[in-house]
């Protein structure tokens, strides 16, 4: 080595930001969904035909407009004559509410005891393993009925309930992250520089961990929401006359041999929307695993 | 008074196999503005050993030392809070890997601004421009360009330079790199050895500097420690090491260095080796832990305990025959 060496790198900054990796048709067409989810949640008085709540008994049980109703009821009215089109805006806002704010709740109890363990280890470690174990031989099903049953029916009761539930995904998923990121040379790194471990875990580790934890949260949802329904129709959830979309069916199961068309409308919008929300986070996870490679 | 001194360090392991007796009664020191070179085997406890200074060594193992001081304060028993404060702006490190050493969600320029932000000052724009310059510093063109990229857009060379830019950050007095040209390719590695002696001779920083390529250590070493099995087996003055080493350890490393001179036609020089494995740690190592696998090994060297001592020009050596032996050296 000679004093001549350049001491300067000379390859140019290449400026392009890596494009996304090719994710199939599955994101898009579940982003779609839930974004026009949203849409008709927020917007929902805007798009909404009729007031959620107007009865007219005159009106009940119109038939929707592809089996021969009219125009001014698109999906028919149910048995009280409350325009099903404008229930099922209504009904998206709380299967989103619970969706995300289950989500949230969860989110930060098991990512909260996921970094314990992770980091920690030992004692702490073996705590939140048995809380783990405690959690998943508890069936949902019953003991959601159980405690709402006991604690009563609210929107924000219903999320808390759901999210006890539901955050064990989170726990496994952010332990086993925390397990391997404590020893990633860049966490020792930002040690070395005399970081603490707050600061390690808020702006090391955690941004580390942001993929599969939303791939995570995004099949939760869709779990939260096909369990709100299902509590609603067994009236364990959103109380009438709110509009929810287990609730509507719920109401209409005494038709459904008649007018099968009242059951199937919403169920096919819990479907969609369960459908949607998990094409989704398959989508963000094939994005995430192209991504790993680079 | 030195910068850094060790005196009877030992770092024991705990196992699923028992305690492990990584590290046994080192003694060093470095100087300011001096570069002390470590070198040894994978497994010698030399990485270990460096990581214990600042106490970041990992749960499962354990250190004490007689004395620890770093500008002559013992820091064994700072509490973390102070331990922290030091760590960076007192020593600084430079690690190994630079694929996996910067993380991967923060733009460079974030995360030398964050050191500076910790240790410096809370000025955001003083730290962009002190993150600016140590890029350019570190021989980093467009550095206000580069602030604004990822890790996974830099090449391998430009990101340990971002990681010396990283440990410069908070002026430290010593940086510890530990196998920092390891990863890199031979060109950018000279580049890289050159710089890091550069700026420690501008900012009169002490260097200590593990590796085990001894091309590394003629190169940028003013000290060298040779480690075995957790001991230093022999330290002094890098060039009389290199020149004329005392122990049959330090001899048979230099003989494993393949030779880029050619060899005389027709006759191939065959690269030397050192036959055996390194001792497995767990008990009390008696006599000679390197005795197993020494050319020269004697009956004495297995049952009598070898004192440190100078020999020659070099200023340890542990070997019982460091003087005596000289004429099977170069028989």
């Amino acid at each position: 080595m000679t004093a001549s060496t350049p001491l300067v790198a000379d390859d140019q900054p290449s400026l392009s930001r890596s494009r996304l990796p090719t994710a199939g048709p599955g994101l898009w067409v579940g982003g779609a969904i839930l974004l026009l989810t949203v849409l008709l949640a927020i917007f929902a008085p805007l798009l909404a035909p009729h007031s959620p709540y107007a009865q007219s008994l005159a009106e009940r049980l119109i038939k929707p407009v592809f089996m021969g109703g009219t125009w001014d009821h698109p999906l028919g009215t149910d048995h009280l004559g409350r325009d099903v089109l404008s229930r099922l805006i209504y009904g998206s806002r709380m299967s989103l509410a619970v969706g995300f704010g289950t989500i949230l709740i969860s989110a930060v109890l098991g990512i909260g005891l996921g970094l314990a363990a992770g980091f920690r280890g030992g004692r702490t470690d073996a705590f939140v393993v048995f809380l783990l174990t405690v959690r998943l031989s508890l069936p949902i099903m019953l003991a959601a009925i159980a405690l709402n049953g006991l604690l009563g029916n609210s929107l924000g009761l219903m999320m808390l309930i759901l999210a006890f539930f539901l955050w064990d995904q989170f726990l496994v998923v952010s332990r086993a992250l925390a397990m391997r990121l404590k020893n990633a040379e860049f966490v020792l790194a930002a040690r070395a520089a005399g970081f603490s471990d707050f600061h390690i875990i808020v702006r090391e580790v955690l941004p580390n961990m942001t993929g599969p934890l939303v791939i995570v949260a995004t099949l939760e949802m869709a779990h939260a929401i096909m369990l709100e329904s299902a509590l609603s129709f067994l009236g364990l959830g959103i109380r009438p006359p709110a509009a929810s979309w287990g609730l509507m069916i719920a109401e209409a199961k005494d038709f459904v041999y008649f007018e099968a068309w009242l059951v199937n409308i919403p169920g096919f919008a819990i479907f969609t929307l369960v459908a949607g929300i998990t094409l989704f986070g398959e989508g963000l996870r094939t994005v995430f695993e192209n991504a790993g490679g680079r | 008074m030195a910068l850094l001194e060790i005196s009877d360090l030992n770092i024991e392991v705990v196992t699923g196999s028992g305690v492990l007796h990584a590290v046994r009664g080192i003694d060093l020191a470095v100087n300011a503005g001096e570069t002390l070179c470590i070198v040894g085997e994978s497994g010698c406890g030399k990485s270990l050993m460096a990581l214990s200074i600042t106490g970041l060594l990992p749960p499962v193992a354990r250190c004490s030392a007689t004395r620890l001081a770093f500008e002559g304060h013992d820091i064994q028993h700072l509490s973390r809070r102070e331990l922290e404060d030091l760590r960076g702006k007192g020593i600084g490190f430079i690690f190994q890997d630079p694929m996996t050493g910067l993380n991967p969600t923060m733009t460079i320029g974030r995360q030398l601004m964050e050191v500076h932000l910790r240790h410096v000052g809370r000025d955001r724009e003083a730290a962009k421009t002190a993150a600016v310059s140590f890029l350019t510093r570190v021989g980093i063109a467009n550095a206000a360009t580069r602030l604004r990229q990822y890790p996974h857009e830099l090449s391998g060379g430009l990101r340990q330079r971002v990681m010396i830019a990283m440990a410069l950050m908070a002026h430290p007095r010593l940086i510890i790199a530990d196998e920092p040209t390891t990863a890199l390719d031979v060109t950018i590695q000279a580049q890289v050895l050159s710089l890091l002696k550069s700026l420690q001779r501008e900012h009169g920083i002490g260097l200590v500097f593990i590796t085990h390529d001894l091309g590394v250590v003629a190169a940028i070493a003013d000290r060298v420690a040779v480690m075995y099995a957790g001991e230093v087996v022999e330290t002094g003055d890098a060039r009389d090491v290199l020149a004329d080493p005392r122990h049959p350890y330090t001899r048979a490393l230099i003989s494993c260095v393949p030779s880029t001179t050619p060899s005389p036609a027709g006759v191939s020089v065959e690269l030397g080796t050192i036959p055996g494995r390194v001792p497995l740690l767990h008990g009390r190592i008696e006599g000679c832990a390197f005795a197993p696998r020494c050319a020269l090994v004697r009956d004495r060297c297995s049952t009598e305990t070898v004192p440190a001592r100078p020999a020659g020009a070099v200023e340890i050596c542990r070997c019982l025959f460091a003087i005596e032996k000289r004429e099977f050296f170069h028989a």
